[in-house]
């Protein structure tokens, strides 16, 4: 009963491994190795896989439990090459993630996964690439930024867009400083906010979109962050030519199970967990501005 | 699957089974070892439970229901059927409560220093046989199973459960107002999924019940009793009732394009007339034999270092169903609503290629306003037969 059944998988999950902890649901304890700070509310840490490699897809989350609180659907924001190590950028914004901001090092967390369909790094070989974050968005595309760097012959031109509320509040600054520094990327950075030292661009994402001179014809867009955001980034992508299933976003919804049972990240006919949370703009045009679906 | 060798449509031969003999054939399952489920009259109406056998099944009984109404008495129509077992239909408990529990303990934790031990409790189902399903209990378990088993991660419980479940169908002489099976492409008479199904035929007399068996563990409960052929006039007066049970059904509006009527609904004006009505109360995906949001919520001992993991059924009417960090995406029973219903009739379709509804009725019943969802279908597909296109404007 616990084998997976292919033919019932309408959007397929490309990982090669079953997430861990099936068929029951079980977390898998992982020591805490590292935990830094990113901005007053947003924390990360570096979890310790017991049975390495964890395999995944970048854009793919895990549920992280924390003992006797909860378990909270994160993406994931980084492993390392040999798969020992799961790296997750959290903000403290409810419970559970209250919960997790209280661990410190050799602390302790329930891990599942990963869940999802990811970001599409098989389709846009040999394409242009547009990667846009906004605010901790930024967290569920590092992966997808980082394997298209470390695999930059693959791709066609790499536009790196990411907007912050301030430049306090931007994260993995010392990475994001190595992407900006690279001459075959273009990585632009604006701030919602920011005192007069702050010399970069201030104002909306959007406004970034237009200089991104890729062949809108070859181009895959990658954009995560808020709605409003990645509404408001089909429109502008769409002006530079790009269709919709050119323009990939990663949606989110309440989760309580991951696997597609409990229900509760129902959007119209998918379930973010197991049809997502990675979609192509395409696939959820007739519902992304439909009010509170 | 393995759940697809049993209580599969199997048209096994027809026989009679003397009413007198109902009672041979629930000591039989008993003795096959099975726990005996069916219907028993509590807080006035028929609920599925624990039953000893067929003395404690109810007789006389008919039932009435409406939209936000539910009566049921023995002999309250004037009729004369005072011996028979299944003259009312469906209650408001389903199947669903026993092959997908409303709570349900799916992991212990004990955390001693930095050592966690998670362990799945055993589950303590033990091998159940229902009497009394109807065709659209049976379709609820056809859609449950496709949730549940035939998913990408099919869940281990349930296919236990359903596994060491026996169903025991009954046809429906009598459905109810707010029944619409046939509208929902079932019914009224048990079609498959069934391990051995009952058609109740006169009373006094000449009551008596065909049986026919669906299942290879059907086939052997049926061996073991004592039964006689149908008789043509025995086929002919079960066709009969069938006839007279879908001629009750026909007043039902069509339902079949229910699924591309709500595809295209999200921005009707009739969901904000729904909720000036609708209460939220969650009865509807309560009641619902197919609804399968559940919750799931740790609590843990004073000590903080025992944890229980619950799985309770939820459902989408309440404000916490859609939280997400920052609060509720459908905070307004309008979107609520609309959640429900397109997911029942409409988006479930894209989801598991078949419809989410089997026309129990109960979410019309059990409604404390009376929303009937035939009706919102239909006031929705009129409403879009009477817009003007925006491109037209």
């Amino acid at each position: 009963m616990t084998e997976v059944n292919p033919s019932a998988v309408r959007s397929a999950v490309r990982s090669a491994t079953l997430p861990i902890g099936l068929p029951a649901m079980l977390p898998t304890p992982m020591r805490i190795k590292r935990r830094m700070r990113d901005t007053p509310d947003t924390f990360t840490i570096v979890l310790d896989v017991p049975q390495p490699p964890f395999v995944l897809e970048a854009g793919q989350f895990n549920m992280l439990y924390a003992f006797g609180v909860g378990e909270v659907p994160i993406s994931i924001s980084g492993v390392s090459k040999n798969g020992g190590e799961l790296v997750h950028t959290i903000r403290d914004v409810g419970t559970v993630t209250h919960a997790l901001s209280l661990l410190r090092k050799d602390g302790v967390v329930g891990v599942r996964g990963p869940y999802g369909r990811g970001w599409p790094l098989e389709a846009a070989r040999g394409k242009d690439v547009i990667l846009a974050a906004g605010g901790i968005g930024l967290a569920p595309l590092r992966p997808a930024i980082r394997h298209v760097l470390d695999h930059r012959e693959e791709y066609g031109r790499v536009v790196i867009l990411y907007g912050a509320r301030t430049p306090q509040d931007m994260l993995y600054l010392p990475e994001i400083q190595k992407w900006r520094g690279r001459l075959d990327t273009k990585m632009s950075v604006t701030v919602d906010r920011a005192s007069r030292k702050w010399l970069g661009n201030v104002g909306v994402i959007t406004q970034l979109v237009a200089a991104s001179r890729v062949d809108p014809d070859e181009t895959i867009a990658m954009v995560c962050g808020p709605e409003i955001m990645m509404h408001y980034m089909q429109i502008h992508l769409a002006k530079l030519g790009l269709p919709n299933d050119q323009i990939y976003v990663s949606m989110e919804r309440n989760m309580k199970c991951a696997i597609g049972r409990c229900g509760h990240c129902q959007y119209g006919g998918d379930f973010i967990c197991k049809d997502g949370p990675v979609f192509t703009f395409d696939e959820i045009a007739d519902r992304f501005r439909v009010r509170a679906l | 699957m393995e759940t697809s060798s049993v209580g599969n449509t199997n048209t096994g031969s027809i026989h009679v089974l003397a009413a007198a003999d109902l009672s041979a054939l629930l000591e039989a399952i008993v003795a096959e070892g099975y726990r005996l489920v069916g219907p028993r009259i509590r807080n006035g109406t028929a609920v599925l439970d624990e039953i000893s056998g067929a003395a404690q099944l109810p007789r006389g009984y008919r039932d009435s229901q409406r939209p936000g109404e539910y009566r049921i008495s023995a002999n309250g129509s004037g009729e004369t059927n005072a011996g028979r077992y299944f003259d009312y239909v469906v209650g408001p408990t389903s199947v669903k409560r026993f092959l997908y529990p409303p709570r349900r303990k799916v992991l212990e934790a004990e955390r001693s220093g930095g050592q966690w031990k998670i362990t799945e409790p055993a589950d303590d189902y033990p091998p159940t046989a229902i009497v009394g399903l109807r065709s659209c209990d049976l379709a609820a378990v056809r859609i449950l199973d496709r949730v549940l088993l035939n998913d990408i991660y099919p869940d281990p419980v349930y296919a236990a459960r359903r596994k060491a479940t026996l169903m025991i169908g009954v046809d429906c002489a009598h459905p109810s107002e707010t029944c619409f099976c046939t509208s929902m492409g079932g019914g009224p008479s048990v079609e498959s999924g069934y391990d051995l199904n009952l058609t109740e035929l006169g009373d006094g007399a000449t009551h008596r019940f065909l049986i026919a068996a669906g299942s290879d563990r059907g086939e052997k409960l049926m061996a073991s009793l004592r039964l006689s052929t149908a008789t043509s006039d025995d086929l002919a007066a079960g066709a009969a009732q069938r006839k007279s049970a879908e001629a009750a059904l026909a007043q039902n509006p069509p339902m079949q394009d229910a699924r591309e009527v709500l595809a295209n609904a999200w921005n009707s004006t009739r969901w904000d007339s729904i909720a000036q009505r609708c209460m939220a109360c969650a009865n509807c995906t309560m009641s619902c034999p197919t609804c399968f949001c559940v919750d799931i919520e740790d609590e843990t001992d004073l000590t903080g270092e025992h944890a229980d993991r619950w799985q309770t059924w939820d459902s989408c009417f309440t404000m916490g169903h859609s939280y997400v960090h920052g609060g509720a995406v459908r905070k307004e029973t309008t979107s609520r609503y609309r959640q429900w219903m397109t997911h029942k009739l409409s988006s479930w379709h894209d989801q598991f290629e078949m419809s989410g509804c089997t026309g129990c009725g109960r979410c019309i019943t059990w409604c404390p306003v009376g929303i009937d969802i035939r009706e919102e279908l239909a006031a929705i597909r009129t409403d879009q037969k009477t817009d003007v296109p925006e491109a037209a404007q």
